[in-house]
């Protein structure tokens, strides 16, 4: 049977042939598509810094008597990024799936945006390695009635020259191991489909 | 028999070729498939003529096993 055939059957049965099952399983369900699985590992993300995020800020600022607090202030600064970032990502993935807008400049355009959403995403994420470390370096700082005897932190028994290089190396250390954990992480929940929509792309220009 | 041997080749195709499929089963003309897609009329129509010739061979494959 050919093509043709098919489509006149479609034609005869139009109403019935398109309520059929196999108009179902021709296409890939919806779910299936890449930007739709992104718009999942997005909202999958976003349940987890509410609850795991949620959670930290409730307990910094009750726990201690509430003289942690400066914790709670620091992770409500770094949800409130990621809101902004989820809901610009959110619009973006939504435009993508304009019904209305021709499929291939609409793809064209979108992906550069996303690619760029994503490497910020990843750059981000890093940099909040060693701004991390900091924050709590100086709240240990700060805070303790005494502080440990350590080299990362200023006394008469290390030379600052050794300070400097310990916390140079703990940091830059700490930010390379996860900087390749992010990357890995972030391949996984969007580079892939990504790269999948990139070769959507080039079959369509293809002639 | 052979309808089911036609829904199974479309199956095989990559998801732009099945969504070519679909447009041209919804008898859309190639003017409102290049506004729909992007894609210009001649790469279209290639296209199709690509994916037809695909599908017989597609077919033939599955007749012989």
């Amino acid at each position: 049977m050919e093509l043709d055939q098919l489509k006149d059957i479609w034609q005869k049965e139009s109403s019935q042939a398109k309520e059929d099952e196999q108009l179902k399983t021709l296409m890939n369900r919806r779910s299936n598509n890449p930007i739709a699985r992104m718009k999942r590992n997005l909202l999958f993300e976003l349940i987890a810094i509410i609850v795991l995020y949620g959670f930290t800020i409730a307990y910094y600022a009750y726990a201690f008597h509430g003289k942690m607090n400066e914790v709670s202030w620091f992770m409500v600064g770094i949800a409130l990024c990621f809101f902004v970032y989820y809901f610009r990502k959110n619009k973006l993935l939504n435009q993508m799936e304009c019904l209305s807008c021709q499929v291939k400049s609409n793809l064209q355009k979108q992906v550069n945006t996303l690619e760029k959403y994503v490497k910020f995403y990843l750059v981000a994420g890093t940099a909040l390695v060693p701004l991390t470390i900091f924050f709590f370096s100086w709240l240990i700082y700060v805070k303790s009635p005494r502080l440990p005897q350590s080299v990362f932190y200023p006394s008469d028994a290390y030379p600052w020259w050794q300070t400097a290089i310990a916390w140079i190396a703990f940091v830059g250390i700490f930010t390379v191991l996860i900087y390749y954990l992010n990357k890995w992480y972030v391949k996984k929940l969007y580079g892939n489909h990504i790269q999948k929509l990139k070769e959507l792309l080039t079959e369509l220009n293809e002639g | 028999m052979q309808l089911d041997q036609l829904y199974s080749a479309i199956r095989q195709l990559s998801e732009i070729e099945r969504a070519l499929v679909m447009l041209y089963l919804e008898d859309k003309s190639y003017d409102e498939m290049e506004e729909i897609l992007g894609i210009n009329q001649n790469n279209l129509r290639v296209k199709m003529n690509r994916i037809k010739e695909k599908l017989r061979k597609l077919i033939k494959t599955e007749i012989w096993n």
